[in-house]
């Protein structure tokens, strides 16, 4: 027994260790540069639950939090999905002779380990409820707490991101309640929610995507599919995207104030090395399957174009969130856009040195604000 | 046909094609040499799928480099990774949809790969993938087949049926193989790859 689990546990700590090259660039550039704020940032969403928590917050409020923290669990999770469950050895797990029990309960325990905190911190808080009636009147968050449970479940089990429970849902919740406020409790908000997502743990109503009787006819479905197959690093970016922006958010408006120019462009500068680094996965691509892409008949720069247009799509969300949710000057939020396509055309020409000059650049635009 | 015109590609210090000049003239050939000499490398050449140091290779006079010229070449080789995250069908219907060729449903039976189709290329095996290599090669009815050891991993069914459909193809054909079944048929005109070269020496 403790053999099995200490040869998932190395595979755990392998995997992981596989996993942390791909954003290892990344990685050294935010943490020399940001090493507080990374940890900090962390913080954030534990914080967040202060606000889910209490019962009198208002309903669009409820569901923007509860679902950014599930989206950045599930991210949390989904990241390490292969090494959880060591897909890449599921072979060999699969020929030891070891119980279901066993297996499932290792698979309970990395699945802890993996989510650690933001995982735990819910189902912590609930050890916390002082009497059975506090706990029944503000029964939302012990629904919550489950919700959270259901994250963990899909971001293992489901194959496709789960749009249903973390984009339609809460729009619809949003729009349909959150106009008047008071007209649900949050213990019936929470209660569909989780309703949705235990239905689509079973049932996943968008897998088609991934279908494999979808018909390739164009070459951005082929990039799709392969994005799709191996989504750690896109997610990673969305995962670190969401939570330093979110980091942002919870500072200002503990502060009450909009961040001023100077801190813009530097925020702007690290999110678009975070997100514009997406391109060392694209380049990653053009290697390995070199010879097959250069037979086909598209042009490589079409290729190119099409290839960056997720980023430039998270580029793009960003903006948006930037300017409504953050109040950044729209003169500043046009830099974004240009700043990522510095550093996808800097990841291309000049590969483990591409910070330098979306650095430089915005240094230039620190030194003339 | 395809003509290389001094055509030098070296890998670090090594030259495996130095300044050859050749003219594939004839419409059947069996390239032979050595493992490792450089034989698919000038199937990738002659495809446009890597980069000369010099000279140029064109067919039918125009670039293998053009999109255009692209169109009339066709290659099987172990060496060309497909994305290995498509079904075959997915693989061969993105081919297809770009040749502008219907999909080749024939010679999918032909080869017994029906079965294969909705198999993820990663699971496939080696003859099958071999199998996916010949297909995408095929389907479009390239004017020149460049094959890479075409028959290795293949069943005796389909390896039959390979030769015999390469012997009646109306389009150039160039293989590069140990086989007999190509070295001593007297359709192909055998080229040793050592010939080619004018300098094979070390730079």
């Amino acid at each position: 027994m403790y053999k099995y689990s200490l040869v998932r546990g190395k595979i755990y700590y392998h995997e992981l260790k596989q996993l942390l090259p791909s954003v290892a660039n990344l990685l050294a550039f935010l943490l020399s540069i940001l090493y507080l704020a990374i940890s900090a940032s962390i913080l954030t969403a534990l914080i967040s639950l202060s606000v889910i928590a209490d019962i009198d917050t208002s309903i669009e409020q409820r569901i923007i939090y509860q679902v950014g923290y599930s989206v950045l669990l599930y991210f949390l999770i989904r990241i390490q999905k292969s090494a959880i469950l060591g897909l890449n050895y599921k072979h060999y797990l699969a020929s030891l002779p070891a119980p279901k029990r066993l297996k499932h309960t290792n698979t309970v325990i990395l699945t802890v380990v993996a989510g650690n905190l933001p995982l735990l911190a819910p189902l912590f808080l609930l050890m916390f409820t002082p009497s059975l009636s506090t706990f029944i009147n503000q029964l939302h968050f012990p629904i919550f707490a489950i919700s959270i449970l259901m994250v963990a479940l899909i971001s293992l089990k489901n194959k496709t991101f789960p749009w249903l429970s973390f984009v339609f849902t809460p729009l619809v919740l949003v729009f349909v309640f959150g106009v008047e406020d008071g007209s649900v409790s949050p213990m019936s908000i929470n209660s569909i929610w989780l309703f949705i997502m235990v239905v689509e743990t079973y049932y996943e109503p968008l897998s088609f995507i991934t279908d494999k009787s979808l018909r390739i006819k164009l070459y951005w479905q082929i990039r799709w599919i392969a994005i799709i197959r191996k989504p750690a690093s896109i997610l990673t970016r969305i995962f670190l995207s969401g939570l330093f922006i979110g980091m942002a958010a919870y500072v200002q408006n503990k502060m009450g104030q909009v961040a001023n120019d100077y801190l813009q462009v530097l925020f702007i500068w690290v999110l678009s090395i975070l997100i514009g680094s997406y391109q060392f996965d694209n380049e990653k691509f053009y290697l390995q399957y070199q010879y097959y892409l250069n037979g086909l008949l598209n042009r490589a720069g079409l290729r190119y174009c099409l290839d960056i247009s997720p980023v430039i799509c998270i580029t793009l969300i960003s903006c948006i969130v930037l300017y409504l949710w953050l109040h950044f000057t729209l003169n500043l939020i046009v830099l974004l856009p240009l700043e990522v396509l510095v550093t996808i055309i800097c990841v291309s020409k000049f590969h483990r040195n591409f910070f330098i000059i979306p650095s430089l650049l915005s240094g230039f635009l620190l030194y003339t604000q | 046909m395809l003509v290389l015109n001094n055509v030098s590609k070296f890998y670090q210090k090594n030259a495996v094609l130095n300044d050859v000049t050749y003219h594939f003239d004839c419409l059947k050939y069996c390239i032979v040499g050595p493992n490792g000499i450089g034989k698919t490398t000038l199937l990738m050449l002659a495809a446009g799928l890597e980069d000369l140091n010099c000279g140029d290779i064109v067919f039918n006079d125009e670039s293998v480099y053009l999109t255009e010229t692209k169109r009339h070449l066709g290659i099987s080789s172990d060496k060309i990774k497909l994305p290995d995250f498509l079904t075959a069908q997915q693989l061969l219907d993105f081919h297809c949809s770009q040749h502008n060729c219907p999909f080749p449903i024939i010679l999918i039976d032909r080869l017994g790969f029906r079965a294969q189709l909705a198999t993820q290329i990663s699971a496939l095996s080696l003859g099958s993938l071999k199998k996916i290599s010949l297909l995408l090669a095929l389907a479009h009815e390239p004017k020149c087949l460049l094959l890479d050891e075409p028959t290795t991993g293949l069943d005796n069914n389909s390896r039959e049926w390979l030769l015999d459909f390469l012997h009646q193809y109306q389009g150039q054909v160039i293989v590069t193989s140990h086989e007999t079944i190509f070295t001593e048929n007297t359709h192909y005109k055998l080229v040793e790859f050592e010939q080619l070269n004018k300098f094979s020496e070390t730079i």
